[in-house]
């Protein structure tokens, strides 16, 4: 394991950059995800149609794929973006979709008696979505929304594919140097969890801290 | 029974004329028309499916009604009717909810918000809709939990109270928008035994104070107790109107004869 703490730094600097588009792909994608899902559970047919119809296609096609589309689709659009803006673009619209439907089924998941109670005391629809829909909707969408911030923070390696310089790219460079191709890439895994453990205590903290209902 | 005096008015609390309402093929209330006095305990009764709960919900419009018209101290409840009163304009969300804070209803699963405590519970009404001051609606929202017996709880969320508690918030949480009328939709159909007592007694102490009521229930006992009249609702119409003890000792339907045999053999099996 000697090989691995000698390349450590060079590996925690790529790792710095996985952090940077972990970070600007779950948030990009909560944002707008989120504002879709709260459209889709709001909206008659027509919207709702739309964000199914967005969500299988998401469903039916592998996030590398995506990448790819939008890595080589940007240019033809006369897009002049660098490949790590391009990965970013493909993943937030990947994971926005997976967002939107979260949010959307947990906001309709708030139980419709829930909701009369709100009116009965004389609530307009917007007071009853800010006071009761979202605080209750949110709460019932943290688990899974967790679970895809967890998995958006790992596809980000798929970047390393279409050449951009994050932790699986620099990992691939070092074994290609060394030859330690067992050390590396278990010292890259560990990287990998300490990353995305702090998601999975921040939800248990938030599960406790807002499961008053 | 009531105690006080209804006062004087010239117009009853609530009127309702013909409304007639449907669920797709299904005629669930075949134009009712009944009117409540100010300070009136009316009581609802009837088989389940008879059109009781539907129509409570349509005073305060969380059912919208076919046809006919519902007056709440005066004013027009879901549609506005022109001029000639041929024709019926919906209203507008704000005149929609406006109307809502002058019934207060309690519902049978109590419905409180479960990420608010007892007290928040109670204050949201008056803080978001009367636009009252925290400081305010805090105060009046501890006054109503002592009123409902309730002044130790005010922190604790509704998981950590029981079903009765929980619908006795729910009664303060009414009450705190000062509604002209209240509405019990069934209040004490889910909760465990030990517990109707508790809330039929915040009932009961509501109606000696003079508030107008209408009840939904399957209590007999106390709807005799407590009701000035009586309505027995069937397939979606009133059969019988009238004071309790009228009402149970000349029974004008065979219908109510026969729901009348079945409490009576089930009172004295009890």
């Amino acid at each position: 394991m000697d090989v691995a703490f000698l390349n450590i730094n060079y590996l925690l600097k790529a790792a710095l950059v996985t952090l940077e588009m972990a970070v600007a792909t779950v948030v990009l994608s909560f944002i707008v995800g989120t504002a879709l899902g709260v459209a889709a559970a709001l909206s008659g047919r027509l919207v709702r149609s739309v964000l199914t119809v967005y969500v299988y296609v998401v469903r039916g096609v592998p996030v590398l794929v995506l990448i790819f589309i939008a890595y080589f689709g940007l240019p033809r659009l006369g897009v002049d973006a660098p490949n790590y803006v391009a990965a970013t673009i493909a993943l937030v619209i990947y994971f926005a979709a997976f967002v939107a439907d979260i949010v959307r089924g947990s906001i309709l998941a708030v139980p419709k008696s829930t909701v009369e109670a709100g009116l009965a005391i004389g609530l307009r629809w917007r007071q009853v979505l800010m006071q009761i829909q979202l605080p209750l909707g949110m709460r019932l969408a943290l688990p899974p929304l967790v679970t895809t911030a967890s998995i958006a923070v790992k596809s980000t390696s798929y970047a390393s594919i279409v050449g951009v310089w994050e932790l699986t790219y620099a990992s691939r460079e070092v074994v290609e140097r060394t030859l330690a191709a067992f050390e590396i890439f278990f010292t890259v895994m560990v990287i990998y969890f300490c990353i995305c453990y702090p998601i999975s205590l921040c939800a248990t903290y938030l599960q406790r801290r807002y499961a008053a209902a | 029974m009531n105690n006080a005096q209804p006062l004087p008015t010239s117009r009853p609390m609530i009127e309702v004329r013909g409304v007639s309402k449907s669920f797709g093929e299904n005629q669930v209330l075949k134009s009712i028309s009944f009117e409540v006095k100010e300070g009136e305990v009316v009581v609802l009764i009837g088989p389940s499916g008879s059109g009781k709960s539907t129509l409570l919900r349509c005073i305060n419009y969380l059912e919208d009604f076919q046809a006919g018209e519902i007056l709440v101290d005066g004013a027009a409840v879901g549609y506005n009717s022109s001029a000639g009163g041929s024709k019926r304009i919906k209203q507008s969300e704000t005149e929609i909810a406006r109307l809502r804070t002058k019934a207060g209803m309690v519902f049978q699963n109590y419905n409180l918000f479960p990420h608010k405590t007892a007290i928040q519970n109670i204050m949201m009404g008056p803080v978001l809709v009367n636009g009252e001051s925290k400081a305010e609606a805090r105060e009046h929202a501890q006054a109503l939990l002592a009123k409902v017996g309730l002044a130790d709880k005010a922190n604790h969320y509704p998981s950590q109270l029981s079903g009765g508690q929980q619908q006795r918030v729910a009664i303060a949480r009414a009450l705190a928008m000062r509604p002209k009328v209240m509405l019990f939709d069934e209040v004490t159909s889910a909760l465990d035994p030990e517990l109707v007592d508790e809330v039929l007694k915040t009932l009961r102490d509501l109606s000696t104070e003079g508030m107008t009521m209408i009840i939904v229930t399957h209590e007999m006992q106390f709807a005799r107790d407590v009701a000035d009249r009586l309505l027995f609702f069937y397939q979606g119409s009133i059969i019988e109107d009238g004071p309790p003890n009228d009402v149970f000792a000349n029974p004008k339907t065979e219908r109510f004869q026969a729901f009348v045999k079945r409490f009576q053999s089930a009172a004295t099996a009890a």
